[in-house]
């Protein structure tokens, strides 16, 4: 089974994104901010980190840069899901190595497809 | 000192002069031209000159402080010189007049009898100077000799001639040829500069070698019965000469030349004003020492003139007597060279050049004026080493023949004064007036000077019968020259040409030069062929061609020879005429070439008036683009403030549209899934429709308030003021939150008056206190107190968490919309980031303050509003 950390600060967020990866049959895992997010990385591999941004202690782009530099954590896809619309924090974010940048709000399908198909390619 | 010594010292000194008169010519321009100011100062200083090394201590000797005056009076009149001088250099470079009879000749319509009385004046006053240091040269030269096989050395006929040879070298062409003017003044700025080094050095060398230092010798001449030597003994004299001085500090022909003629540059002057008060205290403050001291020290026969010298002798220093000597000679030729040039410039203009033209109906052959003028430089020469050879030996003090001649230049101070400062004063006035001063100084001094002493008698009589003869003879002849002249310009009428002249000396600085070439004295009809013709004969062709044929380039003429001349170039022409042949003889070559349509009455007050008109528009120009460079700094500020304010509002947009999208996303994250998810448990459903809901107030919320700091930041916000309990609001605040703080773990705390009344909005001021609470519900740990306490007309609430405080970077963000500290590791952030901006923004509406009032480590951290307690004054 794919394993899945979502990280966010807004409690109704993750919860959505919770029930919606676990009915589509993902291993999810929870953290809400960036610190438990890195201790979470540093417990389990994950094939899959939905990312949010905006987070008041560890940035989300901190993480991505500690994921992709990480060894064994790089085959990790990174999808950032941040309410930070401007072309120039998207391409930072895509610089950094992540698989998809998707603005907030977002379509729940459209999400959940992009997602698996991120985990397929790995399989 | 032996003769051959003697003789080498002067001669290896003019030989000196020579060649630095040479440098300055050649090669030291440009140093001169940098240094202007300086050597400006040093030509002033021709001021002192034997007299001061020697003529000074022999009246310090006997008369103590008297001789003083001579140098305080132009001290203490330099601010009043320096207005004059300016004024009078301007004048004499626009009008191009280069001696002191051009200056009043020019002023007071071109009159050769006033120019004639004025020469004769200056020539009989100053001649006798002239001797005098001719004198000074040799008998100081004989003081020195102590040669067994001479007993006297006979230098004053060969220094008299090498001056003259040297006054012809670079005395003549001055007034329009730099190189030579130059050539003068490297000369006579050295010259004032060894004289100045020679005296200190001199003065200071003996006082701290033969006296012991001034402290004993002072002390010593006290005991000698000296004290007399050291007060002003004659009051009366004393303030005469002061004033006496400080007139003919401008009005001596040496001074004019130095001063008005010489100068390079207006802005010299600035310099002259603090250097030449230094320079005469550095020439000066030696004598009275030396005079003591000489009196003490010398054998009680010898002439007190020569104290200097034989002090200098007596105290073995190898050196010294030649240096003293040297400064002596170095004070006496500088003042030859100058005086005998100015002289000689003024002889010749007011004297030969007239009598040549008058003499000559029929111009035909032309004249050399340089000649003539060092026809006439000669002949100052010449009659000064007359009069030294007659004369001089047969007068006493050196100091006394110099008096006479101040009291006699004096005689010009009232006209010279009324062609500066007053447009009514009068050319035929101005010339009875001189007339009256003269004949009194010369039967009181003049006459008896010029003779034999057994023949002239001087006439001395007594106004006032306690002022001394000459305070008698300087206020009698003041006295009538000034009424005289005073009294007659009032009733005399004007020529044409004094008036304009006379409109012209006295509005000059506020005459624009190029104006002042534009506008013609005189209009008259000429062709170019005979205007050259007429100035070849006066003008050498070299300077024609460096003067007037450049002239017509400037003006874009073009000179066809039978073309007539326009008159602003006549007037050019007349002009340059006037700095070789003088004002005088000038008028009277135009008039008798030119025929003249008539005198042109033109309106100096047109002219006066267009260039103070355009001195406005400079004035009214500089101050619009002043303010126009304001206005452009201070548009720079307001757009880089605007585009800071932009960017602020980017920034707030930018943090606004993400706060919605926060609660958006979870509002439609969760509705699609309820959507497409057909197998979600109803339970689950209802949670996720309830928590939509939530996160649709959080919207509406953020909405509120954000439209709330605008409506603040605009200051559209109406409060709605009523008198408010506010210990009551925070009682019923600290209600409302207790439940959140219970389940922190955190106690509440509250403290002060029972009754608090406060105009105040209530609401708002409620939601202020509710932020606050959240935030130190947020950081604090185990206790929130809030202290209400009274100030004078306010209120001031201040709430305490025992929290970590707010890290230093962030407090200066502390209220700005959306700012939360990146600090917040521990606990989910509360609240939209809009708390503190928004409670910041309500108690400034209310005319109030929120401030953190104190932050760890010094305590707990402390947020506190003050609040006016009338709303009166809002």
């Amino acid at each position: 089974m794919k394993r899945i950390l979502i990280v966010d600060d807004e409690p109704n967020i993750v919860m959505s994104l919770e029930y919606l990866m676990r009915s589509k049959g993902l291993d999810v895992s929870i953290a809400r901010n960036g610190t438990e997010a890195l201790e979470a990385l540093k417990k389990n591999s994950f094939d899959l980190v939905l990312l949010d941004i905006t987070m008041p202690d560890v940035n989300g782009y901190e993480i991505c840069t500690r994921i992709k530099s990480n060894e064994q954590w790089k085959s990790t896809h990174v999808v950032f899901l941040s309410a930070k619309s401007k072309q120039s924090d998207i391409e930072k974010g895509m610089s950094l190595g992540a698989s998809d940048y998707i603005v907030k709000p977002f379509s729940t399908r459209q999400l959940s497809l992009r997602v698996l198909d991120l985990l397929n390619e790995n399989a | 000192m032996k003769a051959y010594t003697i003789i080498s010292l002067i001669g290896l000194y003019i030989t000196a002069l020579f060649l630095i008169a040479q440098w300055g010519k050649l090669r030291g321009r440009a140093f001169i031209n940098r240094h202007s100011g300086i050597f400006y100062a040093l030509g002033i200083a021709v001021y002192c000159t034997a007299w001061t090394f020697y003529g000074s201590i022999g009246r310090a000797a006997t008369h103590g402080l008297d001789f003083l005056a001579i140098y305080l009076g132009p001290v203490i009149s330099l601010p009043l010189w320096a207005i004059i001088i300016r004024k009078v250099s301007r004048i004499s470079k626009t009008q191009h007049l280069t001696s002191l009879s051009d200056f009043i000749t020019a002023r007071y319509g071109r009159n050769w009898a006033l120019g004639l009385v004025v020469t004769l004046l200056v020539v009989m006053a100053i001649t006798p100077y002239l001797a005098l240091q001719i004198q000074a040269i040799s008998s100081s030269a004989n003081v020195l000799l102590s040669d067994i096989m001479v007993d006297r050395v006979n230098i004053d006929i060969a220094a008299t001639v090498l001056l003259m040879i040297f006054t012809l070298s670079y005395g003549v062409r001055f007034a329009f040829d730099p190189e030579e003017r130059s050539g003068l003044i490297a000369a006579i700025g050295f010259e004032s500069a060894f004289k100045m080094i020679a005296a200190f050095a001199g003065g200071l060398i003996l006082i701290r070698s033969l006296f012991g230092g001034a402290g004993s010798l002072y002390k010593r001449a006290l005991d000698a019965g000296m004290s007399n030597l050291l007060v002003i003994n004659d009051p009366q004299e004393w303030w005469w000469m002061l004033i006496i001085s400080s007139m003919t500090f401008i009005l001596l022909p040496r001074q004019f030349q130095m001063a008005a003629v010489s100068q390079k540059n207006e802005r010299d002057i600035k310099t002259a004003m603090w250097l030449l008060p230094l320079f005469l205290l550095l020439m000066n403050w030696w004598i009275i020492p030396i005079a003591l001291g000489g009196n003490l020290y010398l054998p009680s026969d010898s002439n007190p003139d020569y104290h200097f010298l034989n002090l200098a002798l007596a105290s073995n220093i190898g050196f010294l007597p030649g240096l003293v000597f040297l400064g002596g000679l170095a004070a006496s030729t500088s003042m030859i060279v100058v005086s005998a040039s100015a002289l000689g410039n003024m002889v010749n203009a007011n004297f030969f050049i007239p009598a040549t033209l008058k003499r000559r109906e029929e111009p035909a052959q032309s004249i050399n004026p340089l000649l003539m003028r060092r026809l006439a430089i000669v002949l100052i020469f010449v009659l000064a080493y007359l009069y030294y050879t007659y004369f001089v030996e047969q007068r006493s003090s050196l100091v006394s023949i110099g008096m006479i001649s101040f009291i006699g230049i004096a005689q010009l101070a009232p006209g010279f004064f009324g062609a500066l400062f007053w447009r009514k004063s009068n050319s035929v006035a101005v010339l009875v007036g001189l007339i009256g001063g003269f004949l009194i100084w010369l039967a009181a001094f003049g006459l008896p000077q010029w003779t034999p002493t057994d023949v002239g008698q001087a006439y001395v009589f007594h106004i006032f019968s306690t002022w001394s003869p000459m305070s008698n003879i300087i206020f009698a002849s003041l006295f009538v020259n000034t009424v005289f002249m005073v009294g007659l310009s009032i009733v005399l009428p004007m020529n044409p040409l004094e008036r304009t002249q006379a409109e012209i000396f006295f509005n000059i600085m506020n005459i624009s030069r190029d104006r002042y070439d534009q506008s013609p004295i005189k209009t008259g009809r000429i062709t170019f062929e005979r205007l050259e013709k007429m100035m070849l004969r006066y003008l050498p062709e070299e300077l024609l061609s460096e003067t007037l044929y450049k002239r017509y380039t400037i003006m874009r003429v073009e000179a066809a020879p039978f073309a007539e001349v326009p008159g602003d170039l006549l007037s050019y022409s007349e002009r340059l005429l006037t700095q070789i042949i003088g004002p005088v003889a000038a008028r009277i070559v135009m008039n008798r070439e030119i025929e003249e349509d008539s005198i042109n009455t033109f309106d100096i007050q047109d002219i006066i008036q267009e260039t103070k008109a355009t001195q406005r528009l400079n004035v009214a120009l500089r101050e619009k683009t002043e303010i126009l460079e304001r206005t452009t700094a201070e548009l720079t500020m307001a757009n880089d403030q605007l585009q800071a304010m932009g960017s602020l509002k980017d920034d707030f947009l930018y943090t606004v549209t993400h706060e919605l999208r926060s609660p958006l996303t979870a509002i439609r994250a969760q509705i699609e899934i309820i959507r497409d998810d057909q197998d979600m448990p109803e339970e689950l459903q209802n949670q996720f429709l309830d928590a939509a809901i939530s996160e649709c107030e959080r919207l509406t919320n953020l909405i509120t308030t954000v439209l709330d700091i605008e409506k603040f930041e605009s200051g559209n916000q109406q409060l709605s003021y009523q008198s408010t309990d506010l210990r009551k609001l925070a009682d019923r605040t600290l209600e409302n939150m207790r439940a959140w703080a219970f389940s922190e773990g955190t106690s509440l705390e509250i403290d002060g008056p029972e009754v608090a009344y406060c105009d105040v909005d209530e609401a708002r001021i409620q939601q202020v206190l509710m932020n606050l609470f959240s935030n130190a519900l947020k950081y604090g740990r185990e206790r929130i107190s809030l202290r209400i306490h009274q100030e004078t007309d306010a209120w001031t609430i201040c709430i305490e968490d025992d929290g970590p405080g707010v890290p230093a970077d962030d407090v200066p963000h502390l209220f700005n919309k959306f700012y939360q500290s990146t600090d917040q590791t521990v606990k989910k952030r509360i609240g939209t980031g809009l708390g503190l901006a928004i409670s910041y923004n309500i108690v400034r509406s209310h005319g109030g303050q929120l401030e953190l009032s104190q932050n760890p480590p010094e305590g707990p951290t402390t947020f506190c509003i003050t609040l006016p307690q009338k709303t009166s004054s809002l």
